[in-house]
């Protein structure tokens, strides 16, 4: 939880009284466009920066002034971290461990469960310096879930991966979910927030413009994209008879084959435009909505927020 | 599961531990042994394979090695203590150890002390050497070359307090590694000299003060006691200036001084210090 959290650098103001309450077992990602705050509040909330005024709070400890208490059942990766190039992830996980008071045991038995979890196993004992950046995030990944925290605090945790590594990463965060811990994600792929979270923050400017659940904010923005292909270029007529079917708000034609059609309406409405489009002689190879409803919703909202 | 942080102590011994993992598996503190091993090995045999042998007197043999003493914690300062709060900046590492329930002054006492163990090993190791030789050659052992040991220490611990308040204050490794090294063996040195030439005492430098260490042992019992500090007339250049040579007493006050002030300053900066 934050509570009129400001961080100023120099004169820029990166927060800005931001006020954000995640409750428990709730998986929250965290959007907004560059520069917004979203990484200045992850590492306030992990005592990496102090704030300019208000507080931050993990588990209702105050992390300005007990940073070791309320970091004690958080597992945090914020941007990529480097690690100390000559251990190897057993030995960090150990020193990770050791930091958080878990048993030599449960070390042992956490680290080959998380390090499996992050397909590492295979490099456990060879040294982190010869690690790729996408190593370096399973292994940011596994120490954060070493001590298996209640909160989980992840900046763009699928920075780095491969597709392969993203979903594998994807996965263990809807587990996560699953298992009821309390998920709080930045990233900026809205696919993947749409995918994996239940909960958005819209972050804009240091403010917080929405925090809602997604299946609320999808309805902000009824306008979908549909990219419609044709075998042959549709002549102007069709395209003014596509103006007027029921829902179109918008029609742009993107290369001679291809029609972006703004449209407005439900599934049923969709399945019309479909069958009104064959029967105008359109020839079409594909018909399929683009982009996301987070998308539509995060674009709508920021272009409000900038006006 | 839901374990608790150790206590802050607990957690000091476990951050010494694998910072002197770091100074092994990164071969610094081999590599600070072989240069005092070299060094004194070049005290003993340079005489010898010179042909002109020791000499007779039993405080010129150890003062000759005191020279190197104060070189050798300025090296062991730059090799343990310059990079060991910047590097956790500038290489990222920090990303991964500040998010964990541990206080960030822990973090820097547990980094001091085990640079503070890493720079005593080689402190000891050569002063090992001098007793040891001097006892070989000479039969006996000098009071002042202990207590010149022990003020080596006390001096020791202020000048790597010092390098950790320049590690937590400058943004590079490389940067703050230079700084270290010329800072202690230039730049302080230097502006003792310019001082003493014009006749003002710098018992408030710690290089200054550092100076008993080999000083003890050519100038020792007039030294012991309270007073005004010995004056004599050194020579650069062929110009005669005065000479302030430091005290015992005067120069740990201001050792412990530095100790104590740089190493509360490095604490306050790093906890401060975002990243």
């Amino acid at each position: 939880m934050t509570k009129n959290l400001k961080k100023v650098y120099n004169s820029f103001v990166a927060l800005d009284n931001l006020n954000l309450k995640v409750e428990g077992g709730v998986c929250l990602g965290f959007l907004g466009p560059n520069g917004a705050g979203k990484t200045t509040t992850i590492k306030i909330l992990t005592t990496l920066i102090k704030p300019t005024s208000g507080k931050a709070y993990l588990n209702g400890i105050d992390v300005t002034s007990d940073p070791k208490a309320a970091l004690s059942d958080v597992g945090a990766v914020v941007e990529t971290p480097e690690f100390y190039p000559y251990l190897t992830p057993n030995e960090m996980l150990s020193y990770q461990g050791e930091l958080r008071g878990m048993s030599s045991n449960e070390i042992s038995e956490r680290s080959r469960k998380v390090l499996d979890e992050v397909k590492l196993t295979e490099w456990a004992d060879k040294p982190i310096g010869s690690f790729s950046r996408g190593m370096k995030q399973r292994m940011a990944l596994a120490q954060a879930l070493l001590h298996d925290p209640a909160i989980l605090i992840l900046d763009e945790p699928t920075s780095g991966l491969d597709p392969r590594g993203m979903h594998e990463v994807r996965e263990i965060i809807k587990t996560l979910k699953e298992k009821g811990k309390t998920v709080f994600m930045s990233s900026h792929l809205l696919s993947e927030v749409q995918e994996v979270c239940d909960t958005v923050a819209l972050l804009d400017r240091g403010r917080l413009i929405v925090c809602d659940k997604i299946e609320n904010l999808s309805k902000i923005s009824p306008v979908k994209k549909i990219e419609v292909r044709a075998l042959v270029a549709p002549t102007d007529s069709q395209l003014d008879d596509i103006c007027r079917f029921r829902g179109v708000r918008n029609v742009k034609q993107t290369s001679s084959q291809v029609l972006l059609i703004e449209f407005e309406g439900d599934e049923d409405s969709m399945a019309e435009l479909h069958d009104s489009l064959l029967e105008l002689g359109l020839k079409m190879t594909s018909f399929k909505p683009t982009g996301t409803d987070l998308e539509s919703m995060y674009l709508e909202i920021i272009a409000e927020s900038v006006r | 599961m839901k374990s608790s942080p150790p206590s802050d102590s607990e957690q000091l011994h476990m951050v010494l531990r694998y910072e002197l993992l770091k100074y092994l598996r990164g071969q610094r503190l081999f590599g600070i042994l072989i240069i005092t091993a070299f060094i004194a090995w070049l005290m003993l045999a340079l005489p010898l394979l010179l042909g002109r042998g020791y000499s007779s007197d039993v405080r010129t043999f150890p003062s000759t090695f005191l020279n190197f003493v104060s070189i050798l914690i300025v090296l062991s300062a730059t090799f343990f203590g310059s990079d060991a709060i910047v590097s956790e900046f500038q290489q990222r590492t920090g990303y991964a150890l500040f998010p964990s329930p541990i206080r960030r002054r822990i973090i820097l006492l547990g980094k001091y002390v085990a640079s503070a163990l890493s720079s005593l090993l080689a402190v000891s190791l050569y002063y090992a050497i001098i007793i040891v030789s001097s006892q070989a050659i000479y039969g006996t052992l000098l009071d002042e070359l202990v207590l010149s040991y022990y003020l080596a220490v006390v001096y020791m611990l202020s000048i790597l307090a010092f390098a950790f308040l320049l590690s937590s204050v400058m943004k590079g490794t490389t940067g703050s590694a230079v700084l270290t090294f010329f800072l202690f063996q230039m730049i302080l040195p230097i502006i003792d000299v310019v001082l003493n030439s014009a006749d003002i005492d710098p018992w408030f430098s710690v290089t200054h003060a550092g100076g008993i260490i080999s000083s003890i042992l050519t100038m020792p019992r007039a030294m012991l006691g309270p007073g005004r500090p010995m004056q004599t007339t050194g020579a650069a250049v062929g110009i005669p200036y005065p000479l302030y040579i430091p005290e015992v007493l005067s120069s740990l006050i201001v050792m412990i001084n530095y100790f104590a002030i740089t190493l509360l300053a490095a604490i306050y900066v790093f906890e401060r210090r975002e990243l």
